[in-house]
Parts: C-alpha cells; sequence; structure tokens
C-alpha cells in the first residue's frame, strides 16, 4: 500500500486516484476531529472538505510527516476561522449542538450511551483541551505533533492533556 | 519532553470518538464536486493568465523598441544640433524633420515647404526621398528606417520622456526572490479577537496560525501571549512584533503593552512614538500616549532611552526627553493577567528530580501515602527561583487527617561563614475537609522561615525541594503548581 509521501507526490504529477485513496484513508478521521473542533456538523465537514481541497490545490504544502496531522491542521485552522467568522454573525447561527446521530442498535446499550456521554462531555471542554486529548488519546498523534497541529508548545499540550484527562476522571473516573 | 504515559481516560475517549460516525457517505460526492467546479475555473483562469501574459509580452517588445529608438536617436543627436540652431532662423517648425547627417545643409527649403508634421503623420512610414538620401561623405551612420527619424517631431508625446536608458518591466513580470520569515517565539492564548497584517497584505481575523517579524496585531479589549521561556504578554490597541537580533521586538502602535519576561531569558525591546525600550530581564508595562511614551516598571530591570526605570515606578519619553520618576499606580488593564507557571508536577511519572521513595505510590496521576507519620516529598529539577507574586496551588485529599506540615527547602546556599546551608521555610494548618479532594493556594512570599519566622522568600530565592507531612491516615496529592500571578 502506498504511503501519504507516495500519494501526495502522484497527486502532484496530477493523479485523480491519488487524491480518492487520501480521502478514503483520511476523510473519517478528519471529520471526526472536526467536528470535535467545531462541534457543528456543517462547519466540520466544511473545514475536513477545505483541508483536502488545499492539499489537491497545492501538494506541495505538504511536505513529509504525518499527513494526517496536516490535514487535522488545516481544517483546524479553517474551523476556528470560521467560527471566529460566525462569532461576527451570531444571529445567523444558533448554538452549536453535537451532531444528531441516527439511532442505532448500539446506542441502545448503556456503554453507547456512555460513550455519548463522553463526547458530550469532551465538547464542554475548552478547545485547546479538547483538540489536545482528541488528537493524543483518539488519534494517536505524539504530543510534538499534536503541539505542531494546535501551534503551541509540547508543554502546553501536556498541560492541555493533563487538565482534560483530570476533568475525564472527575467526571467518569469513579465509574470506569 | 519525555512522551504522557497512558492513562485509563485516553482508552474511553479514544472509544468514545472512534465509534462517532465518521465522514458521511455523501462527503466525497461532495468533495469531487467542489473540485469539479474548481478545476473549470482553473483552466479558464489559465486562459485569461496566457491571453494576459501574451499581452503584457507585447507592451515589453514595443517597449523595447522605442526605448532603442530613443537611445539611437540620443547618441546621434549632438551632431545634429547645429543644424537646427541654424534651421531655426528659418520659418519652418523647429521640430521638423531632422537628419542625422552633416551634409543636410543643401535641403532647407524641405522643411519650410512641409506643412508642421503632425503626430499621427510622423507616425506613418515616410516613403524614401530622394533629398533625404544623402549618399556622400557620410561621416555617421544614416538611419535605415524612415520611421526612426520622423519620430522626431513630437519626442515628448510620442517617444519616451528622458529615461530611455533600460526598458520598465512591466508589473508582475519581476521575479523577487522572496525573503524567508523568521517565525517569532510565542504564541496567543486563548481566543481573542484578534486581527493581523502583514506589509502589504490586508487585515484577517487571527486563526490560530504561526506568526512571524513583521506582523501587525490588532486587538479588541486585552490579548495575552505565551512568551519563549515561559514569559507572558498583553496588550489592548495595536502591536508590531519583530525579532530585534536575539531579543523580541514590540513597536506599540496604539494603547498598552504588558511584558513579564522576568527569568526567561529572553530579552525584550519595545519602541513606541519612537522612543526605544529595553527589557532585559523584569516586568513591564508600556503606554502610548498621543506622542509621548510612558513606561512603568513592576520589576527587574527596565531602560527607556538611556534612563533606568526603577521598580515601582514610571518614566515618559516626549520630544523634551525623558522625564521624572513617578509612583507606578495600579491599573486595571493588568487585572486578570494569566498565572505564568514555573513549575507544575502532575505525579503521571515521576518527576524529573525524583521523589523521596517513602512508601508514597503513583496512581493514575495521583501520589498516595498511607504510611503513619509519613510525608510526601519530591525535589524540583531544574530548581525554581521565587518570582514576585509566586503562589503554590495544590490539589490534593486527606482522610483521617489532623494536621498537614508544608516545607520549601532552598538550594545550598553558602553563608558568610563559608558554609553550605539549606534554609527551609514552613507552613503548617489543619485541613477542614475530609475525604475530599481540595485545591490550596499559598502565597510563597509569605511563608516564614523555620528558624526566622521574620525571614520570607522573596525574589531570587533558590527552592529545591518540596515536602508535605501529615498527621494521620492517608494523604494524596493530585498536583502541585508554582505560578505567577500579578
Amino acid at each position: 500500500m502506498p504511503d501519504d509521501l507516495e500519494l501526495v507526490t502522484r497527486l502532484g504529477r496530477g493523479d485523480a486516484s491519488a487524491l480518492d485513496a487520501i480521502v478514503q484513508a483520511h476523510q473519517d478521521a478528519v471529520v471526526r476531529f472536526s467536528r470535535t473542533v467545531t462541534r457543528d456538523e456543517n462547519t466540520a465537514l466544511d473545514a475536513a472538505q477545505e483541508a483536502f481541497i488545499r492539499l489537491w490545490r497545492n501538494p506541495k504544502a505538504f511536505n513529509g510527516g504525518s499527513l494526517r496531522a496536516w490535514l487535522f491542521t488545516v481544517a483546524r485552522n479553517v474551523a476556528l476561522n470560521e467560527f471566529r467568522a460566525g462569532r461576527r454573525r451570531t444571529a445567523r447561527i444558533e448554538r452549536v449542538e453535537p451532531p444528531p446521530q441516527p439511532p442505532t442498535a448500539e446506542q441502545q446499550t448503556a456503554d453507547a450511551e456512555r460513550l455519548q456521554q463522553v463526547r458530550d462531555f469532551i465538547a464542554t471542554l475548552p478547545e485547546q483541551e479538547r483538540s489536545a486529548i482528541t488528537l493524543f488519546a483518539a488519534e494517536g498523534l505524539s504530543q510534538a505533533e499534536v503541539a505542531k497541529v494546535l501551534g503551541t508548545s509540547e508543554g502546553a499540550v501536556k498541560q492541555a492533556i493533563l487538565s482534560a484527562r483530570r476533568k475525564l476522571r472527575e467526571r467518569f473516573g469513579e465509574s470506569s | 519532553m519525555s512522551e504522557l504515559p497512558n492513562d485509563p481516560m485516553d482508552d474511553l475517549l479514544h472509544r468514545a470518538h472512534n465509534t462517532a460516525q465518521g465522514a458521511p457517505a455523501e462527503f466525497k460526492g461532495r468533495l469531487r464536486a467542489r473540485m469539479a467546479a474548481e478545476a473549470g475555473a482553473r483552466r479558464r483562469a489559465r486562459v485569461m493568465y496566457i491571453q494576459t501574459a501574451v499581452a503584457v509580452a507585447a507592451v515589453v517588445v514595443i517597449a523595447l523598441v522605442l526605448g532603442l529608438n530613443w537611445q539611437w536617436f540620443v547618441s546621434t543627436r549632438p551632431t545634429v544640433q547645429p543644424e537646427t540652431a541654424e534651421r531655426s532662423n528659418t520659418p519652418a517648425p523647429a521640430e521638423a524633420p531632422v537628419f542625422n547627417t552633416p551634409d543636410i545643409r543643401p535641403e532647407p527649403q524641405l522643411p519650410a515647404n512641409t506643412p508642421p508634421a503632425k503626430p499621427d503623420n510622423s507616425e506613418q512610414p515616410q516613403p524614401p526621398e530622394e533629398p533625404r538620401r544623402v549618399p556622400e561623405p557620410e561621416p555617421e551612420p544614416t538611419p535605415e528606417k524612415p520611421d526612426d527619424v520622423v519620430e522626431q517631431p513630437k519626442p515628448d508625446d510620442t517617444v519616451e520622456q528622458p529615461k530611455p536608458t533600460e526598458p520598465k518591466q512591466p508589473e508582475g513580470t519581476e521575479v523577487k526572490p522572496e525573503e524567508p520569515r523568521r517565525a517569532l517565539q510565542l504564541s496567543v492564548l486563548g481566543e481573542p479577537k484578534l486581527r493581523v497584517k502583514y506589509e502589504g497584505g490586508e487585515w484577517a481575523d487571527y486563526a490560530g496560525e504561526e506568526l512571524f517579524e513583521g506582523v501587525q496585531l490588532k486587538a479588541r479589549g486585552n490579548v495575552d501571549l505565551h512568551l519563549a521561556g515561559g514569559g507572558l504578554a498583553r496588550f489592548n490597541g495595536e502591536l508590531q512584533l519583530q525579532r530585534d537580533g536575539d531579543a523580541l521586538g514590540f513597536t506599540v502602535l496604539d494603547d498598552s503593552l504588558y511584558v513579564d519576561n522576568l527569568e526567561t531569558g529572553q530579552a525584550v525591546t519595545v519602541e513606541g512614538a519612537g522612543h526605544p525600550a529595553t527589557m532585559d530581564n523584569g516586568i513591564g508595562v508600556f503606554y502610548l500616549v498621543r506622542d509621548d511614551f510612558e513606561v512603568g516598571c513592576i520589576a527587574g530591570a527596565l531602560s527607556l532611552v538611556d534612563v533606568k526605570v526603577e521598580p515601582g515606578t514610571t518614566r515618559r519619553a516626549s520630544a523634551r526627553g525623558v522625564g521624572d520618576a513617578k509612583k507606578l499606580k495600579a491599573d486595571s488593564f493588568l487585572r486578570g493577567i494569566p498565572a505564568r507557571v514555573l513549575l507544575r508536577e502532575d505525579f503521571d511519572t515521576p518527576p524529573p528530580g525524583g521523589m523521596y521513595q517513602e512508601g508514597e505510590r503513583l496512581v493514575n496521576g495521583v501520589v498516595v501515602q498511607e504510611n503513619q507519620p509519613g510525608f510526601i516529598a519530591f525535589r524540583y529539577n531544574p530548581t525554581l527561583m521565587v518570582l514576585p507574586g509566586t503562589v503554590l496551588r495544590m490539589r490534593f485529599r486527606t482522610t483521617d487527617v489532623s494536621r498537614l506540615e508544608l516545607e520549601l527547602f532552598t538550594d545550598s546556599e553558602i553563608t558568610p561563614l563559608k558554609r553550605n546551608e539549606q534554609r527551609m521555610f514552613k507552613h503548617t494548618w489543619k485541613p477542614d475537609k475530609n475525604g475530599e479532594w481540595t485545591e490550596l493556594e499559598l502565597r510563597v512570599e509569605e511563608i516564614p522561615e523555620r528558624d526566622d519566622p521574620a525571614n520570607f522568600p522573596t525574589y531570587g530565592t533558590v527552592l529545591r525541594n518540596f515536602k508535605l507531612h501529615f498527621t494521620g491516615k492517608k494523604l494524596e496529592i493530585d498536583w502541585v503548581e508554582f505560578v505567577r500571578v500579578q
């Protein structure tokens, strides 16, 4: 299976199938992370889409490392831009809610309910904390990679992760 | 920096995150549709670009040809001047067609007979005429093209003005190597209302991107910045930031700035209304007051132009120079400045300086001690310097504990008798909650020395370790941090 750098190189040569492979490999993760940042389905989809479009427009912008982390960075920047623009036109957008999920059999179970509670709880954390803990714990990025995505220091990332963990522990720790 | 160890909360979050819905089925389709639309627009843009490039190239060629003609004309003109001077006695206009050979004297009637040249006519190629071609001695080259000759009647309109040396390159075609921008070692805290601009650019909303030297920042409300080495800055109004050698350079363009680079090792220069201030190691406030620049020193060393500003005072620089020192007053601008974390220990892993290993256990990011009587202690690595406003914060839980005793030890100090000596500052209290997590906050500068309670830690005191004794059943500490608050 070709690696990300090879796919991006092919994309740079105009190989459309390379983009398909990239989208297939990363779309779920990028959309989920965008949702974590924005807490709004439409904004999240737009931000994720923009990340792939920017890669397609200028593949040279990615110069190695983790492509997924790169996509996260772009999606987050787009999402935050949109968020800030949105704050100026608050009349148009209501309070963001977690994306509506079609009810599934799994969601009927207590475990699924609890996982949903965790997701809802994560959505209440400050943006830096929820992005840091999501990237680190759920997406498996290293502290350094998280710092790069968030444009901050590793120390700040560590603090954000520890703070998020602590809050999670306070909320869910007793029953875990 | 060491990687954080796994935590049960991470697994829970991992499951929660990855069982959430991924990209919807239509995501890829929408992406393709957008790409197709953009590809069409790009094709159209490319065609337009090529057309524009061709047009620009044509303009360049024409400009070059005209430029060369003008140069050629200028270089040959001195030989003609005496002729034209003579001709000026004739009724013919001075701008009449001029021939570039000295042998055109036999034909003075030609200009007189010809109607005054019009710009339009002059543009047209003239058929070669007998009198014009004077083939005799020819000491200088004669023009080969008739156009070259008839261009002269209206040099100011048709041919370029006296700047014919180099054809000017049209805008946009000039390729200038872009200078690498240097990133600024700072980050914006929180999500403030902030706009950014670079030279020649437009104001744009700040979106968490990296900032580079030369950036201008405009804030509505207070904006806090985290500086290299753990420093902090706050501003309100407008700033420009640059790298000034090894220092971080601020130019206050509007309103107020606060900078704390105490013991960070990152020097700072600040300029306001053309008056420079430098702060290698200090805490300062800087205000632009019309054309004056007012600088206050809260702690450390600060100078305005060449005048030292003492801690607790303020001075103002104006066109008349630097004024007298005045007492620094409290300012609401400084309210709510975030705390600077000087040291934090979360006990997710053993502290870098090590624990005392007296039976304490690390359990899920909490250090637990059940020895009786017992204590929890660890060493700082590196050591911790007390700064003005240093506060110790701690989250802990006691179970059936009647007394707590906090001890902060200094690093070894050389006394006047040349002995290595460690001082200890101590605070004792009775916990008021049993079995509940509690957060404690203590001003370090108010904790008395055990052997001399009239002494307290001051700015510059270097602390080396932390020890919390308890009398009772169980002590747990979640985290300990030392912060500097304004």
